[in-house]
């Protein structure tokens, strides 16, 4: 029973409301069609109806779907729903790209609209004499749609330095040049563009050639450092290769510097400076969660050089000579493969005319592919 | 492939011939990374330049086998392989065990149970002085 009172008194609720909304809007339940027969359906049912009324029935036959059609209405602003042209949605990396980019599709005109426009025009019957307009497939391989010019050059150098004593070179040339960037009080400017790269090794002679004073961690140069920040700001055209120094060359250099330099102190805009200089001259970067522990240059130095990889063991004893004057020990730098064991014994080269006389794969497994049935026994697959 | 001459020579009649090494052959393998060949490496750079010098009759081959336990296995002249995983084992360990694969005749390892093993064992057994009925002299 308190279904029902509670029924009546929302249908109250409702009538009483003499809301907007309800006045301009009709409901959802107003909106759709309640009746699920079709229109043919109530055809079928006008002799019951005449029955029923005795002669012509009042009323539509069908009282459900004579609904007033309800006013498309809207309450959005009267700016959001005047007609904006549609924006072009191309990302804007596309945009503004330099390249070539292949064209939109587009559909050619039909022959009728063509005549009505052009009357003098006739269509082709033969591909002689056509423009020829590549497949989409090759549209990079065009002249003019990707050359050199495209082609990712990355800021660090490609040429990983990996030697420590290399790598010390280019770490002193590069606090060299940051210093130097500091006593000109260029800087500021400079600490975020592009250094000059100075490939040749004249650059790096004059970087070198400064002399570096420590005093409390604070470092002073010697020398012309104007030259050096005019090598540095100068905008000249890249080297394509860069001459690298030998390790024996940078270990004299090393030799003949006083030790303290290391010692340097670093701020923050020092070290960030250093690290991206490091990684443009010798391709190595300092993970920026270790770069914050290094204080000195000692410690960068620390971040930048890895231990070289240990020696194998068939290049241990190479080195060492070990089984050199053994004739009966043989050493393998790799592991001895079923082909090397045939080949040992002198019976590969009769296994692989064989196998090519019957049109067999040498190695692998050909056109065959891998053994599945295998697999499925084992429920990798 | 086995050599089947030379068997013949090496099977010894009862200690009649010359004496040929059964070992024909050691493969050395181990892995540069795992640390189980830690001994093996350190017995292929200390103690094999020592041992095969001493042993020129085998041939032995060192090579890698990567991320495998380390092995050695012994070819013999029967056409038989012994084969040893030597792993975690200290370099003088594997010296031993070298040793064993070395002088190893490359058979079967079987029980000894009786006096003479013979190739053609007697219908009648071992003949004795004390049985039978005795011999007049």
């Amino acid at each position: 029973m308190a279904r029902i009172t509670r029924m009546r008194r929302l249908q109250s609720l409702q009538l009483s409301l003499p809301s907007q909304c309800a006045a301009n809007r009709p409901s959802f339940a107003a909106a759709r069609a309640i009746s699920t027969t079709s229109p043919s359906q109530g055809k079928n049912t006008e002799w019951i109806r005449g029955k029923l009324w005795k002669g012509e029935a009042p009323g539509p036959a069908d009282p459900y779907t004579q609904r007033m059609e309800p006013e498309t209405q809207s309450n959005l602003p009267e700016e959001a729903l005047e007609s904006r042209p549609r924006q072009d949605k191309t990302p804007a990396a596309v945009r503004d790209t330099r390249l070539t980019l292949p064209y939109r599709r587009s559909e050619a005109p039909t022959e009728k609209e063509l005549q009505a426009s052009d009357p003098t025009y006739v269509p082709a019957t033969e591909a002689e004499g056509l423009e020829e307009i590549g497949a989409l497939s090759t549209w990079w391989e065009q002249p003019g749609h990707w050359g050199e010019e495209s082609v990712f050059r990355g800021f660090g150098s490609s040429e990983k330095v990996v030697e420590k004593e290399v790598l010390e070179v280019y770490l002193r040339r590069a606090v060299v040049e940051a210093l130097a960037l500091q006593q000109t009080g260029a800087f500021s400017e400079w600490a975020t563009k592009k250094w000059s790269e100075g490939a040749s090794r004249n650059e790096l002679e004059q970087a070198l050639a400064l002399q570096v004073e420590v005093q409390d961690g604070k470092a002073t140069l010697k020398g012309d450092a104007s030259s050096v920040v005019e090598a540095l700001t100068s905008e000249l055209p890249e080297a394509e290769s860069t001459e690298k120094i030998s390790v024996e060359e940078a270990k004299e250099m090393i030799k003949s510097w006083d030790p303290s330099w290391k010692n340097i102190a670093l701020d923050n805009s020092l070290r960030f400076a250093l690290r991206k200089r490091l990684y443009q001259l010798t391709g190595t970067l300092i993970p920026d969660a270790k770069l914050a522990a290094a204080n000195t240059i000692k410690h960068i130095l620390t971040l930048a050089a890895q231990d070289p990889k240990p020696l194998k063991l068939a290049q241990v004893l190479e080195k060492r000579n070990a089984f050199n004057e053994l004739t009966n020990v043989t050493v393998h730098d790799r592991k001895i493969g079923p082909i090397d064991k045939e080949v040992s014994v002198g019976r590969w080269k009769v296994i692989e005319e064989e196998l090519k006389k019957r049109d067999l794969p040498v190695t692998g497994y050909g056109n065959a592919g891998r053994n599945k049935e295998r697999d499925w026994l084992t429920g990798k697959i | 492939m086995t050599v089947k001459a030379l068997r013949a020579i090496a099977d010894g009649k009862n200690g009649l011939g010359a004496f040929v090494l059964q070992c024909r052959k050691l493969d050395l393998h181990y892995c540069d990374w795992a640390g189980s060949s830690k001994g093996m490496n350190g017995f292929i750079k200390s103690l094999l330049p020592k041992f095969a010098a001493a042993n020129p009759q085998i041939e032995f081959a060192v090579s890698p086998r990567p991320g495998k336990h380390p092995v050695v296995v012994g070819h013999y002249i029967n056409g038989r392989t012994k084969p040893i995983c030597v792993r975690n084992l200290s370099p003088y360990e594997i010296l031993q065990k070298v040793e064993l694969l070395r002088d190893a005749s490359g058979e079967k390892l079987r029980r000894t149970n009786k006096a003479v093993l013979s190739t053609k064992p007697s219908v009648r057994g071992i003949w004795s002085p004390y049985h039978g009925k005795g011999m007049a002299v």
